[in-house]
């Protein structure tokens, strides 16, 4: 993997914003229509050289089939550079980029546009299978009868909504919630709701703190209809304590649950849009390229315990690179939950969990938590599932530019139990 | 045989094809008459005929019209009855064909095009957008003379007919089907086969009964279509908005109702005699010709090549960089991102993008909502806004063809933006300012590439005023010019090139007109009184209504350029100074020179005890208070000719008309000044100069001009 380097050129986020908050209006192919229209901008892109679009999503609007190709288009990318939407759950947005790498080791790409985007403000309700057949009878009933038959079979509980967004986040197999799958992982790794609710502090403190650090991975925003701007994210909270943390319900398990959603990641809407090149283009790039893939791995694991996906995906990325996790300098776990984060650190240090789960006869490491989320994680910036690994490499590369670090890991946990991880270089 | 031909296909169906040989679209002049003549015989000799199909042998268009600049040119009565009788000969054949008549429409087909397919006895055009079709003969002056008024109401009705001949609209073809007048919007591509199968099935209605006739959809379109008393009262309502649009100025659409009311139940024949007769006098009157005049002027402005070099072609502009979002802003971004132009719009306050943001979008909305609101119009809607993209940052200037500033009007600010902006932007790139009261030569200096750089001054309401005036610095280079009114057309202006003189064309002309308005108050003449004048001499507003829509503190700062350029003859801004210091600034305030409530317009009767003026001076009657303006306005126009900021008294006219809102009918300033005699305007203003002092005093081309007998439109040659 490493004999055709892959370089992230340069990105750009839209500010993360709570669902139903400031992009509730924006289709999602309207977030990622602005985030890959002001990339071409800043960038000074012709958009024709580009060879492909390749966007994560994971709620698909109905009438949206291709949302890459609908946001590509709209954003003025020319009609003959092709467009494909990919969807790997929350890990789409890195999804995204990874195949842009595989088409660009392959020698098939040069130039991609990758990234993720997301709206969970507008996840439709849906109409039960139930009654899309009742109506399909009424509409091939011929006679009165025959119709008065239909209606007689009308059971009101047909009208049923069901909610998109919620049966997203539910695990088709095993049955569990995503929250639920958190409150496995704090009982199997005994992380009590302290612990939790003080993760999830440090998080929004980071964030708070960082707000003028990530206004240099954004763009404002000026969504319709009233077109106010949006700069910053909107989750972060400036005066977020332990107290109001706590006085919150668990939301999961309500009787014996730890998982709050003051400790879970925010439902967010969002898009982030990244250069991908190969070596050439990068040699060539206008401005000093953010950085290179050093290698990317996805895990597979079981969907109850989906939160240690990191940890999996972590493995096969640094063996992949030849690397300890002692030769990265800076680290990203996709903050699912305050839960699954810490669960991730006590499974990367345990030299059990190693040797029972990754097949290695040592512990991955320690990941220093001061190391680990350094402007804040998802629990205080927001989730926008399709856009998050995205958001991930972004951060992650603009931190390492900051602090002049050659070396980061971004890993994030996967709905239905996956990990993904990407080993980032700079020079 | 040149201009039309006769082809003759399988199955006995004949294709009449007009084909201009001398023009690029077809136009109905003398000879395409003549030669209608001869091809109808031919169609009358030929036995068998099934069908006969009308089409233009030029791809993508039917049939332009009239000749416009024959109509302009012709002054005999007589000569122009016998035309249109001749014409009427033709037509009245074609309609007489014992086969069934088909004409086929794709392309443009307005006036006598219309006319000529309104002969057969039935219609199909093409959906495409291209297919326009309309009667617009009003613009000019005169109304459908080839049977227009007459078969147009026997096809579609009273009522739709009324519309069409007086607003002069055209309709597509779904909407000239909707209206009845084609019988069905087709494919281009299949526009032969319908019309053949159109041919068929008229064939097997009843004879007497083939040519489509108008049918009223509903109780109420009978009750206004078929009965006198509807009648009377959809005349009576076309007769009160005509004159309320008009002000009587116009008397073309009162003699198209006329002639629609007089022949509502005549036969055919004697309407065509009736139609003949008014439109031979309107053809020779002196509004049409003004008309004709302002017409061709504007075909001139919209096509002249600008520089002498033709090797020069203009950078097409596919994504415009507009700087500062202010007053225009969202105007500008709305109209360009309308014409498929991609428009970065950057300015350092968010609340600033927002308002622009929020402008563009209720003009698209209003527009959306005018083409139905739904499908195809919905969608291009949601696609032009995002065509407009806000950003703070001038490093997101991405690949903009076309700069344009608006920001503040302040010369060090508007030197910073260029500054900036040449090192950003390509070195193809043009720079523009939309500035109205600066120098663009003074903007130039210190750039590396002064060459790059020109005036593009909209004028306010962008989405509504027709005007650009293009400034050519002394600096700018041809390439520049050429892209910047190859812009304007593509946006839909009417470009004027002006040259870098202080207050360029329009605002020069009108200061000096308004500030005679504040003159004529101070001397104590009661305001209504000198608005009304104005308003009855053609203007759109009066001067004080003008100055308040405007805004009193803008045209404090145009008064001053111009004063500091012109002190000899500018006349003190005491009115506005007062005015602008008690934050009386016009509608944007509430109250200037009126009070102002929603779109409402009141006198302010405090206002003369607020100046200190006297009042309740009795006026000598409109003419005399306009006059007064009227010859300030000309005495400016001739120093401009004389100054040559415009090319000529055309493209003066034509800024004024489209600029300021003089009246077309008086057929531009210079035209008017002309009409008046230029003796007796230089004899007034030496009279008024002796009365009010110098700047009345006339201008030496005016003078020179007078002296030699000439004219400002056709000048000596001597002059």
């Amino acid at each position: 993997m490493t004999s055709a380097p892959v370089w992230i050129l340069a990105g750009v986020r839209t500010p993360f914003a709570k669902a139903g908050g400031p992009f509730r209006g924006a289709p999602v192919y309207e977030l990622g229509r602005v985030a890959i229209a002001e990339l071409i901008a800043t960038q000074d892109l012709d958009p024709a050289s580009l060879d492909e679009v390749i966007f994560g999503n994971c709620g698909n609007p109905a009438e949206a089939a291709n949302v890459a190709r609908i946001a590509a288009l709209m954003a003025g990318v020319p009609e003959p550079v092709p467009a494909v939407s990919v969807h790997r759950n929350c890990a789409s947005g890195m999804e995204s980029v990874a195949d842009a790498a595989y088409r660009i080791q392959a020698g098939a790409a040069r130039l991609v546009l990758a990234g993720g985007m997301e709206s969970m403000s507008q996840m439709p309700l849906l109409y039960a299978t139930e009654y899309a057949t009742w109506l399909e009878g009424l509409m091939r009933a011929k006679t009165p009868a025959q119709k008065l038959g239909v209606f007689a079979r009308f059971r009101p509980a047909m009208l049923r909504p069901r909610i998109a967004l919620a049966e997203g986040l539910t695990d088709y197999v095993c049955g569990l919630n995503m929250g639920q799958t958190a409150e496995v992982l704090a009982r199997e790794f005994h992380i009590g709701r302290a612990r939790q609710d003080e993760w999830a502090l440090v998080s929004h403190q980071r964030a708070v703190a960082a707000r003028e650090r990530l206004r240099e991975e954004m763009v404002p925003v000026f969504p319709g209809p009233g077109f106010e701007m949006v700069r910053d994210d909107v989750g972060p909270r400036e005066g977020q304590t332990l107290e109001a943390l706590g006085k919150l319900k668990p939301y999961f398990d309500r009787r014996n649950g730890t998982v709050t959603v003051g400790n879970a990641c925010q439902v967010t809407d969002g898009a982030v849009a990244l250069l991908i090149g190969d070596q050439a283009t990068a040699a060539r790039w206008r401005t000093p390229p953010l950085g290179r893939i050093r290698a990317f791995a996805f895990a597979g694991l079981s969907p109850q315990r989906m939160g240690l996906g990191p940890v999996f995906a972590a493995a096969k990325a640094l063996a992949a690179a030849g690397l300890g996790l002692g030769d990265c300098e800076l680290f990203e776990i996709n903050e699912a939950f305050a839960a699954q984060v810490l669960a991730c650190l006590e499974a990367a240090k345990s030299e059990a969990f190693a040797q029972a789960e990754l097949g290695r006869t040592q512990a991955l490491g320690e990941i220093p938590v001061e190391r680990l989320n350094v402007n804040g994680g998802a629990i205080a910036l927001g989730h926008p599932v399709g856009a998050s690994g995205a958001r991930l490499l972004l951060t992650t590369l603009m931190e390492m530019r900051r602090r002049r670090l050659r070396r980061g890991l971004a890993t994030l946990c996967v709905g239905g139990g996956q990990g993904a991880a990407f080993v980032l270089e700079r020079d | 045989m040149g201009v039309f031909r006769v082809e003759l296909q399988a199955g006995g169906i004949a294709h009449l094809v007009m084909d201009h040989p001398a023009r690029k679209v077809n136009v109905l002049d003398a000879e395409a008459i003549a030669d209608l003549e001869q091809a109808m015989g031919v169609l009358e000799r030929s036995d068998g005929l099934t069908g006969v199909v009308l089409r233009s042998g030029k791809s993508g268009t039917f049939i332009a019209g009239a000749d416009v600049s024959a109509i302009g040119a012709l002054t005999d009565r007589e000569q122009v009855l016998s035309l249109i009788r001749r014409a009427h000969g033709a037509f009245n054949r074609l309609a007489g064909l014992a086969c069934p008549t088909v004409a086929a429409i794709d392309g443009v087909c307005l006036g006598g095009g219309t006319e000529l397919a309104l002969a057969c006895d039935a219609r199909i055009a093409s959906e495409e957008p291209r297919t326009q079709i309309g009667l617009p003969e009003v613009l000019l002056g005169i109304f459908p003379g080839f049977g227009g008024s007459q078969r147009l109401p026997r096809l579609i009705g009273l009522a739709a007919a009324l519309d069409l001949i007086l607003t002069g609209r055209s309709l597509d073809a779904r909407r000239a089907e909707k209206t009845g007048l084609i019988a069905r919007a087709v494919p281009a591509a299949w526009l032969i086969e319908r019309a053949h199968e159109h041919l068929a099935v008229l064939a097997r209605r009843p004879a007497g009964q083939r040519r489509d006739a108008y049918r009223p959809r509903g109780l109420g379109a009978w009750f206004v279509d078929r009965t006198p008393f509807g009648q009377a009262i959809a005349l009576g309502q076309a007769r009160s908005m005509t004159r309320a649009r008009t002000g009587g100025h116009y008397p073309a659409p009162l003699a198209a109702i006329e002639v629609l009311e007089r022949t509502l139940r005549l036969p055919l024949e004697a309407g065509l005699a009736i139609e003949a007769a008014r439109v031979s006098d309107l053809v020779t009157g002196t509004v049409c010709k003004n008309l004709v005049r302002i017409f061709e002027l504007s075909e001139r402005a919209k096509k002249d090549p600008v520089v002498a070099d033709a090797s020069v072609s203009p950078t097409p502009v596919r994504s415009l960089l507009l700087i500062g979002a202010g007053v225009m802003g969202g105007g500008i971004a709305e109209l360009a991102s309308r014409f498929g132009i991609t428009v970065r719009v950057r300015d350092l306050k968010p609340e600033a993008l927002t308002h622009a943001l929020q402008t563009a979008r209720s003009l698209i909305a209003e527009r959306t909502r005018r083409r139905g609101g739904r499908g195809e119009a919905a969608r291009e809607a949601l696609a032009q806004m995002t065509r407009i993209q806000p950003t703070l940052e001038m490093a997101a200037a991405g690949r903009a063809d076309f700069a344009m500033e608006a920001v503040v009007e302040d010369l060090d600010v508007k030197r910073r933006v260029f500054a900036e902006l040449e090192v950003r932007l390509g070195h193809d790139a043009v720079l523009a300012t939309n500035t109205s009261s600066l120098s663009v030569d003074a903007l130039a200096q210190g750039l590396a590439h002064p060459e790059r750089l020109c005036g593009f001054h909209f004028f306010n309401p962008v989405h509504r005023m027709p005007l650009v005036e293009v400034v050519r610095g002394a600096k700018t280079s041809d390439r520049t010019l050429v892209t910047a009114v190859g812009l304007a057309r593509r946006l839909g202006k009417t470009p004027v090139v002006v040259s870098d003189a202080p207050g360029f064309v329009v605002n020069r002309i009108l200061m000096p007109y308004l500030g005679e308005a504040m003159v004529l108050l101070e001397e104590g003449y009661p305001l209504p009184d000198i608005d009304r004048a104005m308003r009855r001499f053609g203007m759109p507003m009066g001067p004080f209504e003008v100055l308040d829509e405007v805004g009193l503190d803008v045209a404090r700062k145009v008064a001053g350029v111009l004063g500091r350029a012109f002190p000899d003859r500018t006349p003190p801004a005491t009115v506005l100074e007062k005015l602008v210091a008690a934050g009386r600034l016009g509608r944007k305030s509430g109250l200037g020179f009126y009070r102002h409530r929603g779109r409402d317009r009141r006198p302010d009767p405090g206002l003369c005890a607020f100046l200190g003026l006297r009042r309740g001076r009795k006026s000598p009657g409109p003419e005399v208070l306009a006059e007064r303006m009227v010859l300030a306005m000309i005495n400016e126009a001739a120093r401009c000719l004389e100054e040559q900021v415009v090319a000529d008294a055309g493209m003066l006219d034509v800024a004024m008309i489209f600029g300021a809102g003089f009246p077309p009918f008086r057929g531009g300033l210079l035209r008017h000044a002309d009409a008046l005699g230029l003796a007796k305007v230089e004899a007034r203003l030496t009279s008024l100069g002796a009365e009010k002092g110098e700047r009345f005093r006339p201008a030496a081309l005016l003078k020179r001009l007078a002296a030699a007998g000439g004219t400002f439109t056709a000048p000596p040659a001597s002059a």
